[in-house]
C-alpha cells in the first residue's frame, strides 16, 4: 500500500488525497477507498481492506463444526442465511449425506434463502438510492425488510443472525401459519415493487445519476472475477441456481435477469441496480413456488450428534445475494475442520473500483460502490 | 406607483390621525411612534425567521417521517412541536470546537455572515400591505443579493474548517448559488415587465385586480414557465435538494460545516432553514400574488375595496378568536399538569429562601399563570363576540373619543393579508420539503448543464415571451382576460391530475396492507400513533 | 450525446413527469399508516409479549430439571456458559456448585438449547439488557457459596425436547424470571465476584489422572460377576443425566458397551466427573482382573505390569480414538 501511495505524496503533483472512510456515510461499513482527485474529477481509487477483519476463517478451524454455524451469520450479515446455507452444504458434503437432507428441509431453506435474497436486495438497492440522495425510498424499503426479519423472527427466534441451518437439515419446521402469511405479504410486496420503480428507479434524475457509470462490460466482469448480480448486470447469463443447481432449485420456474442497458449501456451501475430489482421479483416467484408446493416430511436428516468427517475435503457453492458464495471445508477426522475458507462476491466487487473509477467525479465514486453492493464484513471475514 | 410614503408609515399615520384627531406632520411625538413602530418590525421580522426556522425543522421532520412511513418527533411538547427548542438548547450547551489547524477568524466568522444574509432578506419581505419592514424601490434586487451573501458565509466556512470536504462543500456552493443567480434573475425579470416596478409592494400590487387569476403565474404561459425556473433556481440558491450538493452527506460527509459543531452549526442550520422561507415567499412575492387574497380585490393596502372595509368587523372577530386558542391551550395544559407541577415545587429544595415562602410564590405564580391565560381566553372570545354585535364602534368611539373603526380596518386588512401569505408560504414550503424527501441529489456536472444549458435560456424566452404577450395579447385586455382564465384551468387541471394520482397510488396498495396486517391503510398526517 | 431539439425536449418532459410520478407516492405515504411503534412506552403490550415463541431472547435454566450433563456448556460456540458439577461424597448424588451464563458474551445462537437433554436450558422472550454494571449480566442460576442437586432423570423417562418457546406458547406464559433477573438494582460499590469456591471442582481443562488416593466401593462387587452384573454396576457408577457426551445415546447403553467391550474408554462420562471415571475403570480393570486393582484399594498401582493391564489411551480423553460411530436409531 505504501508504494502506491508514494507518487500521492510527491510534492510536485496538484491531486488531493481524499480518505473515503473508514468513517464514512457512504462506504456502508468500515471500507477506506482512497480516492485521488482534481477538485471533483477522480484521477485513481485504492480501496483498502482488512478493517473489519475478524479472524473468521481462523474460528473455523478452532470451534465445532455446528459450532461455526452462527459464525456464518457474520461473514455476511445482511443475508445471513445463504451464508448459512453455503456452510451446511460444504459440510453436508464432507459428511456426504447430501442425499440424505429431507425434501422437506430443502424447501424451508429455499424459502428462507429466497426471503433473504429479497431482504439483501432491500438493504443494497435502498442504500443505492440513499447514496444518490433520496432518502424516502430507503425506508419503504426498510420497511419491507422488518416485515421480512419479523418472518425469520417466527421462523428462527433472531432478526438478523440467523443460525437457522443445521448440517443436515434445518434448526426447525416452519411455524403454522407462517407459509400463508408470506404469501399474503407477497401480494402486498409485489406492487410495492412497482411503486418503488415509479418514485425512485424511474425517476430522471436517479437515472442520470446512475446510467453510463461505470461500465463493466463482460470481459472485464470475467476478468476481475465478479460475481452475482454485478457479473449478471455486465449481460452475462450465470447463476449457481441455474448453472451448477443444488438443493431444490432446479424444481422451480424461475428466470436469471441480466443487464441489457436499461437506460445506458449494459453493465452501467444502473443495470447493477436494476437486475437486483428484476432478481427480487424473481425470489417473489420461487417463494410462491415453494410455499405452495412445500412437501410433508421431516426437517432433519440423521446425522450423528458430534460431526466428525473423514479426512477429506468439500467445497459447496450457493447463489448468495451478492454472488457466489463458496465454502471450501478441509477435515482432518477431527471434531473442529482443519481448514476453513469462505469465498465471498464483495472481495473481488472492491478491486474492480480501480479500473472504473478513474475519469469519474466524487458522485459517481459514490454511487459506482453503492451499485456494487460491498458489505463489508464479507469483505474481510 | 404611489409609494412617495413607506407603508409602515402610512400607517402609523392614519393611527395618529384617527385616534387622537391630529395631523401626524405637525405633531411632535410623531417620530416617537415611527421609531417605535420601526423597532417593533424589526423585532417582529427578527423573531419570525427565528421562529419559522425553528418550527420549520420540526415540519420537516414531521413530513419527511409520515412520508418515510414514520411517525417523527413526537415527545417534546403537544404533538413534539417544541422539539426544536431541546435541540436548540443542546446545540447551544456544546462545546464551542474549532481545529487546531482551521483559519480561526474565517472559521469563526463564517455562521455570522450566513444568518446575517438571512436576516437582511427578511427586511424587505412583504408580510402585508403595511407589515413590511423596509419598501425599498429595489426590493427584489436587494433580496436576491443579500441572499447571496449567504454563499460568502459557507465558502468562509468552507475554506477556514480546513477540511478537504467542507473545501469541496463551499467550492460546489460557489459554483452553484453563482450560476443560478442567473436563471432566477432572467426568471424573475417576467413579472417585473408585467409590473414595471422593482419594489416588492408594486410588484404584489400589480398582481391584484380580478382575484386569482390576476396572479403573475397566470399571466402567461411564459410565467408559468418562468415561476418553475425561478422556483428551482431558489432551490438550488437555498441548498435544497435536488441540489444539497454542498452538504452532499452521503458524498461530501456533511459539505462545508462538516467541522462545525454547537452554536455555530446551530447558526448555520437556522440560516438554511429560514432561506427556504426566503425562497418560498420570493416565489410568492413574484408569481403567486403575494398577500393578495384569492377572491377579493386590494389594489393597495390603504385603498381597499369597500366590501373589505365593511367585512374588517366580522374579520377582526374572526382573528381575535383565532387569537385566543393558544391562550386557551396554555391555561389548559397548565391546568392539566397542575397538581404533578404542585407536587414537583414541594419536593424540590431551593436554597436561600425560606421554603415556605417559596412555596407560596411558586404556586400563585402557576395559578397566576394559569388564571390570567384562561382569563384572556375568555376574554378574547367576549371580545370576538362584541365586535360581532351592531353598534360597538360608535359606544366605544362615544365613551372614549378612540375612532375604533378607522383603526381596526388596517389592522384587520393586514391580518388577513399575513395570513393568507403565510399560508401560501407555507404551501411551497411545504413543496420544498417533499421534493426533498423525493428526489436524489444531481452531480455537479448536471447541475452545471441544467442551469446553462436549460434554465438559461427558458428563462430568457420566458422574458422574451411575456415582452411579446404583454404587446401583441394585452393590446386586447379581454383577450388578455380569457388567457389569464384559461391558464388558471390549465394549473386547476394539473392540480388535479396530481390529487388523482395520489388516490392512485394510494389505492394500489390499500387491500393488499389490509389484507396483510388486519388493520386499516387510512392514517390522516396530523394523527400520532 | 449529440443533443438533439427532441431529446432536449424528452429530457425537460422526462425529469417533470418523473419529479410529478415520485411526489405522487410521498403524498400518497402522508395519507398511509406508519409502520413503526413507539418503543418502549407508547405500545399496546409489551414487546416480550408480541414476539414469537421461538424467539432468543435471554437465556434461563430450570434448574429443577438440569441434569448437570453440561451438553449445553459443551455446544458453546464461545464458552459463555460456566458449570461445575461434581458427585457428593456422601450422598453420591451429582451436585453443581456453579451454573453461570454470561449474557454480555451470549451471542444467542440457539445451540445450547438444542442438545440439552430435558430442556432445561431455553432462550425467553427478554432482550433489553440495557444495564450500568456488565457484573450484572452474568446470570448465575446457582446461588453464591451453595449448591444445586442435578435433577437425575427416572428410567424411562420421556424427556420434553421440545423447545420451551413453544411449550410456554402452548400454556400461554411467558418467563418472566430472566426480566427480574437482569433489571436487579446495580451493586453500588461494584464487588467483581470472586469465582465460588466448592470442593471437588474438577477442572476439566486438567488431563485425567486415575487418582491412588481412592477406595473404590464398586470395584468389590464385580469380582467374578456375569457381564449383565457388571453392566448393572457400571450404570450405577455414571452420573445417570443421559447426556450423550460419551457417545452413546443413554448412559445404560454406555454402561453395557463398556460391560460387553464395544467401548474401551471408561474415561467419557463427563458429568460425573473424577468419581464416575475413576470407578469405571477399576471397576472394570478389576473384573477383568478378577481381583482388585491396586488403585481400588487406594494403593500405587506397581510400576510396569499395571501399564498392560489398563487400557492404554485411558490416560486422555481427549485422545480416545475416534473410530466409534454411535448409533443414533
Amino acid at each position: 500500500m505504501s508504494e502506491a501511495l508514494e507518487p500521492l505524496r510527491a510534492p510536485q503533483r496538484e491531486e488531493m488525497l481524499l480518505n473515503m472512510g473508514p468513517q464514512h456515510p457512504s462506504t456502508h461499513g468500515v471500507i477506506n477507498l482512497l480516492v485521488e482527485s482534481d477538485g471533483e474529477v477522480i484521477s485513481r481509487v485504492i480501496p483498502e481492506v482488512g478493517y473489519l477483519h475478524r479472524s473468521i476463517e481462523k474460528i473455523g478451524e478452532k470451534v465445532t463444526y455446528n459450532g461455526f454455524m452462527p459464525y456464518t451469520d457474520r461473514v455476511d450479515y445482511v443475508a445471513a442465511m445463504t451464508a448459512n446455507e453455503g456452510y451446511a452444504m460444504a459440510v453436508e458434503r464432507l459428511l456426504g449425506v447430501t442425499a440424505d437432507i429431507p425434501r422437506r428441509a430443502s424447501y424451508c431453506r429455499t424459502i428462507a434463502s429466497e426471503l433473504c435474497r429479497i431482504a439483501s436486495h432491500h438493504v443494497s438497492t435502498g442504500t443505492m438510492v440513499m447514496d444518490v440522495g433520496a432518502f424516502s425510498p430507503f425506508l419503504w424499503w426498510l420497511r419491507e425488510r422488518e416485515t421480512i426479519n419479523d418472518f425469520m423472527e417466527e421462523l428462527c427466534g433472531a432478526r438478523l443472525t440467523y443460525n437457522y441451518m443445521r448440517i443436515g437439515g434445518v434448526m426447525a419446521d416452519i411455524p403454522r401459519g407462517f407459509d400463508r402469511r408470506v404469501l399474503r405479504w407477497l401480494d402486498h410486496f409485489e406492487p410495492i415493487i412497482d411503486e418503488f420503480n415509479r418514485a425512485a428507479s424511474t425517476n430522471k434524475i436517479f437515472i442520470e445519476r446512475l446510467a453510463d457509470v461505470g461500465i463493466i462490460d463482460k470481459e472485464m466482469a470475467i476478468a476481475w472475477g465478479l460475481v452475482g448480480p454485478n457479473l449478471r448486470a455486465s449481460g452475462l447469463k450465470f447463476d449457481v441456481r441455474k448453472n451448477i443447481p443444488y438443493s431444490v432449485y432446479p424444481e422451480f420456474d424461475f428466470d436469471i435477469p441480466i443487464g441489457t442497458g436499461f437506460y445506458g449501456t449494459a453493465g452501467d451501475s444502473y443495470d447493477r441496480f436494476y437486475v437486483r430489482i428484476l432478481e427480487m421479483k424473481e425470489s417473489c416467484k420461487i417463494l410462491r413456488q415453494a410455499l405452495e408446493g412445500i412437501p410433508e416430511g421431516d426437517y432433519m436428516a440423521k446425522v450423528p450428534r458430534k460431526i466428525k468427517p473423514e479426512l477429506d475435503e468439500a467445497y459447496a457453492a450457493v447463489e448468495a445475494a451478492r454472488g457466489e458464495m463458496g465454502y471450501y471445508v478441509v477435515s482432518n477426522g477431527e471434531e473442529n475442520a482443519w481448514r476453513v475458507k469462505v469465498r465471498t462476491g464483495s472481495f473481488t466487487a472492491t478491486q474492480v473500483m480501480q479500473p472504473i473509477a478513474p475519469g469519474t467525479m466524487i458522485g459517481d465514486v459514490v454511487a459506482m460502490f453503492a451499485s456494487l453492493d460491498v458489505v463489508a464484513p464479507e469483505l474481510d471475514r | 406607483m404611489n409609494s412617495e410614503l413607506p407603508a409602515l408609515q402610512k400607517v402609523a399615520d392614519a393611527i395618529i390621525a384617527a385616534a387622537f384627531g391630529v395631523d401626524p406632520a405637525t405633531w411632535p411625538l410623531t417620530e416617537l411612534v415611527y421609531l417605535a413602530f420601526m423597532g417593533a418590525a424589526a423585532g417582529a421580522v427578527f423573531g419570525f425567521a427565528l421562529n419559522f426556522a425553528g418550527f420549520f425543522i420540526f415540519f420537516e421532520r414531521r413530513i419527511a417521517a409520515r412520508m418515510q412511513s414514520r411517525i417523527g418527533p413526537n415527545r417534546v411538547g403537544p404533538q413534539g412541536l417544541l422539539q426544536f427548542m431541546v435541540d436548540g438548547l443542546k446545540c447551544l450547551f456544546k462545546e464551542d470546537l474549532v481545529p487546531t489547524e482551521a483559519d480561526q477568524p474565517l472559521f469563526r466568522m463564517a455562521p455570522y455572515f450566513v444568518v446575517l444574509g438571512m436576516v437582511l432578506a427578511f427586511a424587505a419581505m412583504p408580510f402585508s400591505s403595511a407589515l413590511i419592514a423596509t419598501d425599498i424601490n429595489i426590493g427584489i434586487l436587494f433580496v436576491l443579493g443579500v441572499t447571496s451573501l449567504v454563499v460568502i458565509g459557507v465558502l468562509m466556512g468552507g475554506w477556514g474548517s480546513n477540511s478537504k470536504w467542507a473545501l469541496l462543500g463551499g467550492m460546489r456552493s460557489a459554483a452553484q448559488v453563482i450560476s443560478y443567480e442567473i436563471p432566477a434573475g432572467l426568471a424573475a425579470m417576467t413579472v417585473i415587465i408585467i409590473s414595471g416596478s422593482l419594489s416588492m409592494q408594486d410588484l404584489i400590487a400589480a398582481q391584484g385586480g380580478d382575484g386569482i387569476v390576476s396572479w403573475g403565474i397566470f399571466h402567461s404561459p411564459f410565467t408559468v414557465a418562468a415561476f418553475f425556473v425561478f422556483f428551482v433556481a431558489q432551490l438550488a440558491e437555498g441548498n435544497r435538494t435536488p441540489f444539497d450538493l454542498p452538504e452532499a452527506e452521503s458524498e461530501l460527509v456533511s459539505g462545508y460545516n462538516t467541522e462545525y459543531s454547537g452554536m455555530r452549526f446551530l447558526m448555520f442550520f437556522l440560516g438554511e432553514f429560514a432561506n427556504v422561507w426566503i425562497l418560498c415567499a420570493v416565489s410568492v412575492a413574484l408569481f403567486l400574488g403575494g398577500w393578495q387574497i384569492p377572491f377579493g380585490t386590494l389594489e393597495d393596502g390603504m385603498t381597499p375595496s369597500p366590501w373589505l372595509v365593511g367585512a374588517t368587523g366580522p374579520l377582526f372577530a374572526v382573528m381575535l378568536a383565532g387569537a385566543s386558542i393558544p391562550a386557551a391551550f396554555i391555561g389548559v395544559q397548565i391546568f392539566r399538569y397542575r397538581s404533578r407541577a404542585h407536587a414537583a415545587i414541594d419536593r424540590a429544595k431551593i436554597p436561600g429562601m425560606a421554603p415556605g415562602l417559596t412555596r407560596m410564590a411558586l404556586h400563585g405564580g402557576l395559578d397566576g399563570a394559569m388564571l390570567v391565560h384562561l382569563l384572556a381566553a375568555v376574554g378574547l372570545v367576549g371580545a370576538a363576540a362584541f365586535q360581532l354585535s351592531g353598534g360597538f364602534a360608535e359606544t366605544f368611539e362615544g365613551i372614549t373619543g378612540f375612532a375604533w373603526a378607522a383603526v381596526r380596518a388596517p389592522i384587520a386588512i393586514n391580518g388577513l393579508q399575513f395570513g393568507v401569505f403565510v399560508a401560501k408560504t407555507l404551501g411551497l414550503v411545504f413543496i420544498v420539503i417533499q421534493l426533498r424527501w423525493t428526489l436524489p441529489r444531481i452531480r455537479v456536472d448536471q447541475m452545471m448543464t441544467l442551469c446553462w444549458k436549460y434554465l438559461v435560456p427558458i428563462s430568457f424566452a420566458c422574458m422574451l415571451g411575456v415582452l411579446v404577450w404583454e404587446l401583441v395579447v394585452y393590446a386586447v385586455p379581454i383577450l388578455g382576460l380569457i388567457m389569464r382564465v384559461a391558464m388558471f384551468f390549465v394549473v386547476v387541471a394539473v392540480f388535479a391530475m396530481y390529487v388523482k394520482k395520489i388516490k392512485a397510488s394510494y389505492d394500489v396498495d390499500k387491500d393488499n396492507y389490509e389484507n396483510f396486517t388486519g388493520e386499516s391503510a387510512w392514517h390522516p398526517p396530523w394523527k400520532l400513533v | 450525446m449529440a443533443v438533439t431539439i427532441k431529446s432536449y425536449i424528452d429530457n425537460i418532459k422526462d425529469a417533470a413527469s418523473s419529479v410529478f410520478e415520485g411526489m405522487s407516492v410521498t403524498m400518497s405515504y402522508m395519507f398511509r399508516r406508519p409502520s413503526t411503534i413507539q418503543y418502549p412506552d407508547r405500545i399496546p403490550k409489551p414487546v416480550h409479549e408480541m414476539l414469537p415463541a421461538r424467539y432468543r431472547g435471554f437465556l434461563e435454566v430450570d434448574m429443577d430439571i438440569c441434569t448437570a450433563c453440561l451438553a449445553c456448556e459443551r455446544a458453546c460456540p464461545i464458552e459463555c456458559i460456566k458449570i461445575d458439577a461434581a458427585k457428593d461424597k456422601e450422598t453420591r448424588r451429582l451436585v453443581m456448585s456453579r451454573f453461570d451464563i454470561d449474557i454480555a458474551k451470549c451471542m444467542f445462537c440457539g445451540l445450547c438449547s438444542e442438545p440439552c437433554p430435558t430442556g432445561a436450558i431455553t432462550h425467553t422472550p427478554h432482550f433489553e439488557a440495557a444495564n450500568a454494571f456488565v457484573e450484572n449480566l452474568t446470570f448465575r442460576f446457582v446461588p453464591q457459596d451453595s449448591s444445586v442437586e442435578a435433577f437425575k432423570p427416572f428410567k424411562g423417562y420421556d424427556a420434553p425436547r421440545k423447545r420451551r418457546g413453544d411449550v410456554l406458547e402452548a400454556m400461554g406464559l411467558v418467563h418472566t424470571a430472566a426480566r427480574t433477573r437482569a433489571f436487579k438494582p446495580p451493586p453500588l460499590d461494584l464487588p467483581r465476584l470472586p469465582p465460588p469456591k466448592v470442593a471437588g471442582v474438577v477442572d476439566k481443562a486438567a488431563k485425567f489422572e486415575l487418582p491412588t488416593d481412592r477406595v473404590s466401593s464398586f470395584a468389590p462387587k464385580v469380582i467374578g460377576a456375569t457381564k449383565e452384573k457388571l453392566a448393572v454396576v457400571l450404570e450405577e457408577v455414571m452420573a445417570g443425566t443421559d447426556c450423550g457426551t460419551c457417545d452413546w445415546p443413554t448412559c445404560k447403553e454406555y454402561a453395557e458397551a463398556l460391560a460387553f467391550g464395544k467401548d474401551d474408554n471408561p474415561h467419557k462420562c463427563e458429568p460425573g466427573g473424577v468419581d464416575s471415571k475413576y470407578e469405571a475403570d477399576v471397576v472394570l480393570r478389576s473384573w477383568k482382573a478378577g481381583a482388585l486393582v491396586p488403585e481400588a484399594k487406594g494403593e500405587a498401582p506397581p510400576a510396569a505390569p499395571a501399564e498392560g493391564a489398563a487400557p492404554a489411551e485411558g490416560a486422555a480423553p481427549a485422545e480416545a480414538p475416534a473410530a466409534d460411530t454411535p448409533a443414533e436409531s
